[in-house]
């Protein structure tokens, strides 16, 4: 299979790989699950993980509940948030049709990447992923616990970006001109 | 590679669970289906057949016809009607409709195969190995597969999609695949108990073998749905919508066929939720003795709601899920009556299920045998449906008679379960039409009643048989005897499937006329009517019935089925304390104990009733033998003559009352098992009669005062088998000393209810037996074997008769004689146009036609004979003459005109067709002798047919006449 995807741009992170770090920080039990998750393509994870706990299978054998999971939260609030960001909303049809064709060709479709974001943004994603949490079982305080971890990753891209917008901060000689004072 | 840590599950149960032969009831529901289904299909698009102008020409009025009307206008032309049939209602070539059966199963197989590939693919699950990188899930797996004895580890997968904690299987028994869903990974180190009973759950879905049955069930169920219903449903609309255009009023059968469909849906939804909610339960009860943590089953359940309207509409919810309630669930963890209870939802729906299977495996193949033997037809349909409804039906009830006996509880008297199967099949009977034509309802609705009483006379007496054989048996495993109850269950529900099969026609209200009946059996039995007048009404009554259990070939071995089978009981040494096939059975029953010995009923009090009445039976008969010799009834039989038919009336009486006395004793004296031992007491009773019967006519002419038609001494057993009378009577004695024995079981313990619900005081216990001699179990034995093979042989002997080709020209004979009349009523113009037109294009009008060439042709070669020429030149037109004759036969084969007076002129076209052939052979008789006597039969031959002729233009008339005024 070949894979479509790209190296994030610089000052973007990859919402897998936030989803990965924030699980390893808040819920390390799922990390399983998030490999699992990594083996499939953006739009077939969001797709199935909005769907919810799935339908009733002959000879299926549950403990009778929805297991709160901190990994969907974290997924579906940072796809939605990046297709808000990006272009991809506005061309929706478009994007329709390319996932058909990738499932019928079975192809992978490119990963979906979140911006580096304002202070505004971020507190956005708080309370979406505060709301979301609490909709998926999870009480308060890990709710709160999840988007923290999630707005301290998205913070430091933000930061990162910021960074390389401003300049490298090196000490070196060859680093550049030091600040003036 | 895991080792067996604990016994098999199977092993574990007394019995199956019976869930397979609940699989199988539904496989084969379907597949009895989509053949039906097919064949109309082929009926429509492949042979264009036309039956119902056939139905036109016979004289059926469609507007206002009642089934009855329609039946007799059919069998009484039943030559005509199926030589029409064959002309131009041809059924499809049968390997047709084979065909796109198979094709139909090749792509169920492929649809079986092809659904875990689409389960297990890219994009929904991915493999153990890709989330597993330590091992560590792998190592539990393995280790809970090491408890469940799994041999191999099946294939797992994870899909981390899912948010539920749980996991399911797929695929097939031989290779099984396992998905977990994320939700069960996440917690399993924060509950690894409820992660293992998860596991083991599933595991044991995979060690009871549900995988295969029920995935290809679902492959099964998804390709009928697909393939067959929807161009059926489209053929069915066509067929109605070309109707219409037609003018067709019958809308009945088409209709019926959309809630045939609908309520198949229904039913196969239910019954496969059933089965699996079964399966469900078994697999829970399977984990949980391997170890599964029973927190796992310990779910909230959301409370359905205080009023009784909510619970109720939430238990009617819960019949179409595929999985039990939570509550049920942990119920049946601990206390396994549920689960070797008998409820009502399965055993109405396998009632409805073997009619289904029945009526329709019947309705398919009929087309293909009618013309050869219909009985075999109607007895392999309910063979088949018999056997698989007494598989599931059956083994329900050993189940619940194990369960009971093993802890010591009531067991099942199978009534009530009885009436639920009863009423399944009343249900499908109604659904499926039979004992109607085009009739929605059938006329009759009062036979329907046969089915609640039928359904529980076969459970009560599997669920007595059970209880015999549950606290006797002292094998390893219980299942010779469950096969065997079951055999002879299920061979008695058969002969009275195939009984309603043959005899749907009563459904329409049709009905032997009794004065019919009479004039047939004194020309068929010739004698001195006015002497028995009374005997001869009596039989007249009763014969119709006599002739109606000729549909039932095996009714001979399933009657002594039904009593060897628990008499063999008493062959058996006495019961100790451990019966070792209920050591296994323990391991699955919650609080089972072994069952204290006990002692069955005497041997002596269960047999001398039957011992006794079967001596007076055999001293009625030998009173009959001397009355009749004494010349009281006229001269002493020769062949089949009326007073023959006179002995074997009084014999059957005879026999019948001795034996109905000896169930009456029977059932009275019984408390224990008291349909088994009022069975026994009446069967031995007939059986001992109809052998003294034997041994009296097999030695006829040795006692002077007893010889009935020999007047020498010899030994002539062969002259009795081969006497049919007798056989018949023979049958239709054991079938109705059953029927009377199982009425007398049921009254009397009716009777006992009733007087000890008032006393309040239990009936008294019947003396236990002491243990009988080997001698004496070797006797009984011996008696048993040799009932079973006469039986046998003679259920074989009735069985060959079935096979023999009917001669429809009799049997149309015998039913214009035996039919109930029917009024004639007024025919719409139009209607009747239609039925003339049917009549003259489907045959009226080439014999019509047929006639007047042949006239032409005799013309023609009179006219070539030179004048001058010897009369003997006349030979020529022999050929000719002979012609005409035939001609004449096959309108007479043929239908009736559906018209009053083109019918009198029919008539006298036959009449003077025929007389012309007389007349003709008359004539070229005298040539030799005398010429004037020659020359006059010529003249009258030539005059009948120029009549013919003249008859045959003014049924053209006649026709067209009807034609006109119909405005076709």
């Amino acid at each position: 299979m070949g894979s479509d995807a790209i190296p994030p741009v610089h000052g973007t992170v990859r919402v897998r790989e936030v989803v990965r770090e924030v699980v390893a920080e808040v819920a390390p039990e799922e990390l399983a699950v998030v490999a699992g998750l990594a083996r499939l393509d953006d739009a077939t994870v969001v797709r199935r993980l909005e769907r919810g706990g799935g339908r009733r299978e002959p000879l299926g054998f549950g403990l009778g509940e929805i297991a709160t999971m901190a990994a969907p939260v974290v997924w579906l609030v940072l796809d939605q948030t990046a297709r808000q960001l990006g272009d991809a909303a506005a061309n929706g049809a478009v994007t329709g049709a390319r996932s058909l064709l990738r499932r019928v060709f079975r192809r992978r479709g490119p990963e979906v990447t979140v911006p580096a974001l304002t202070p505004g943004q971020l507190a956005e994603v708080h309370r979406r992923v505060r709301e979301m949490a609490a909709q998926r079982g999870f009480d308060e305080e890990p709710a709160e616990a999840i988007a923290d971890a999630v707005v301290a990753r998205l913070a430091l891209t933000a930061s990162e970006e910021q960074t390389s917008r401003d300049g490298p901060l090196d000490p070196s000689p060859e680093g550049g001109e030091p600040p003036q004072e | 590679m895991a080792t067996m840590a604990t016994p098999a599950p199977a092993g574990d149960r007394p019995v199956s669970a019976g869930t397979t032969m609940r699989f199988a009831l539904l496989v084969v529901l379907i597949l009895v289906t989509s053949g039906l289904m097919l064949l109309y299909m082929a009926y429509w698009w492949v042979s264009k057949a036309d039956a119902y102008r056939c139905s036109l020409a016979a004289g059926v009025d469609p507007d206002h016809a009642t089934d009855l009307q329609i039946i007799v206008s059919r069998s009484t032309q039943s030559l005509a009607y199926l030589d029409c049939q064959r002309r131009y209602a041809q059924p499809p070539p049968w390997w047709v409709p084979l065909s796109c059966l198979v094709l139909l199963s090749v792509a169920a197989v492929a649809l079986f195969y092809w659904l875990p590939v689409w389960k297990a693919r890219r994009g929904r699950a991915v493999p153990l190995t890709a989330v597993d990188h330590d091992g560590e899930i792998r190592r539990v797996l393995e280790e809970v597969a090491a408890v469940a004895g799994l041999d191999r580890m099946p294939r797992v997968l994870v899909d981390p999609t899912a948010a539920s904690v749980g996991a399911l299987v797929f695929g097939r028994n031989g290779r099984p695949i396992m998905s977990l869903h994320g939700g069960l990974l996440a917690r399993r180190h924060r509950d690894p108990e409820g992660f293992r009973a998860v596991l083991l759950h599933e595991f044991a879905h995979i060690r009871n073998g549900d995988v295969t049955l029920t995935y290809a069930t679902v492959a099964l169920w998804r390709v009928f749905l697909t393939l067959v219903t929807p161009p059926f449903l489209v053929g069915l609309a066509m067929y109605l919508v070309y109707g219409v255009r037609l003018g067709s009023p019958v809308f009945v059968g088409p209709s019926r066929s959309f809630l045939q469909t609908a309520f198949l849906v229904v039913l196969v939804y239910l019954a496969r939720s059933d089965v699996l909610r079964s399966r469900e339960i078994h697999a829970d009860r399977t984990a949980v003795r391997w170890g599964a943590d029973l927190r796992g089953w310990h779910v909230g359940v959301p409370p359905s709601g205080d009023g009784a309207l909510r619970r109720r509409l939430a238990s009617f919810v819960a019949l179409w899920r595929t999985h039990p309630r939570w509550d049920l669930r942990r119920d049946a963890l601990t206390d396994s009556g549920p689960v070797y209870g008998v409820p009502a939802l399965p055993m109405f729906l396998t009632g409805a299920a073997a009619t289904l299977i029945s009526s329709q495996l019947a309705l398919a193949l009929t087309p293909y045998t009618q013309q050869t033997s219909g009985t075999l037809t109607a007895q392999t349909a309910a063979l088949a449906a018999a056997g698989i409804a007494t598989g599931v039906a059956g083994i329900t009830l050993w189940r619940a008679v194990i369960h009971a006996v093993l802890t010591g509880r009531r067991p099942p008297s199978g009534v009530r379960a009885g009436l639920w199967l009863g009423a399944g099949m009343a249900a499908g009977t109604l659904v499926t039409g039979q004992g109607t034509i085009e009739q929605f309802f059938p006329s009759q609705n009062a036979r329907l009643v046969q089915f609640l009483i039928g359904g529980p006379a076969f459970t009560w007496w599997t669920a007595q048989c059970a209880q015999l054989w549950v606290r006797r048996w002292r094998g390893r495993t219980i299942r010779p005897m469950l096969t065997a109850g079951l055999a002879a269950g299920g061979l008695a529900l058969a002969q009275w499937l195939t009984w309603w099969q043959v005899n749907a026609p009563i459904g329409t209200g049709w009905w032997y006329e009794p004065a019919g009946v009479r004039r047939w059996l004194q020309q068929a039995y010739p004698g001195p009517a006015g002497d028995h007048g009374a005997v001869l009404s009596g039989i007249s009554a009763v014969f119709p019935v006599v002739l109606s259990l000729n549909g039932a070939p095996l009714a001979a071995a399933a009657a002594a089925a039904l009593w060897v089978v628990p008499l063999a009981a008493w062959t058996t040494r006495s019961a100790s304390a451990a019966l070792p096939w209920t050591r296994a059975a323990a391991l699955d029953i919650e609080g089972a104990v072994e069952p204290a010995a006990e002692s069955l009923p005497r041997l002596r009090g269960v047999l001398l009733p039957g011992l006794l009445c079967g001596a007076g039976g055999w001293a009625v008969v030998v009173t009959v033998l001397a009355y009749l010799h004494s010349g009281v009834w006229g001269a002493p039989p020769q062949g089949a003559s009326l007073q023959g038919l006179v002995f074997f009336a009084w014999t059957y009486v005879g026999l019948t009352t001795t034996a109905v006395t000896a169930a009456v004793v029977a059932a009275v004296r019984a408390s224990r098992y008291r349909l088994l031992r009022t069975l026994i007491a009446a069967q031995t009773a007939a059986v001992m009669g109809l052998a003294g019967l034997f041994v009296l006519l097999s030695f006829d002419g040795c006692i002077d005062r007893l010889s009935l038609t020999q007047s020498s001494c010899a030994w002539r057993p062969s002259r009795i088998l081969d006497w049919q009378d007798l056989r018949t009577v023979l049958d239709f004695t054991l079938t109705t000393v059953t029927i009377a024995a199982l009425v007398v079981a049921a009254v009397v313990s009716a009777v006992r209810r009733v007087r000890t619900f008032r006393q309040r005081r239990p009936a008294a216990a019947d003396p236990p037996g002491r243990a009988g001699s080997a001698f004496r179990r070797v006797c009984l034995g011996t008696l048993c074997a040799a009932v079973l093979t006469v039986s046998v042989i003679e259920a074989a002997h009735q069985q060959e008769r079935t096979l023999q080709k009917p001669d429809l020209r009799t049997f149309q004979k015998q039913v214009l004689q035996i039919s109930p009349g029917i009024k004639a009523v007024p025919v719409a113009p139009r209607t009747k146009a239609l039925q003339m037109d049917a009549w003259n294009d489907l045959g009226g009008k080439a014999l019509l036609e047929r006639l007047r060439s042949q006239r032409d042709g005799i013309v023609a070669r009179v006219r070539a004979i030179d004048r001058r020429a010897p009369l003997t030149a006349l030979y020529r037109i022999r050929p000719n003459c002979e012609d005409i004759g035939r001609t004449a036969l096959d309108a007479y084969a043929y239908f009736r005109v559906p018209d009053a007076r083109a019918q009198m002129l029919w008539q006298r076209f036959i009449l003077n067709a025929a007389a012309a052939t007389v007349e003709c052979r008359k004539a070229f008789d005298h040539l030799s002798a005398g010429r004037s006597k020659a020359v006059d039969a010529f003249r009258t031959s030539f005059r009948e047919i120029g009549a013919a002729y003249s008859f045959s233009t003014a049924i053209d008339s006649r026709v067209e006449e009807v034609r006109r005024a119909g405005r076709i």
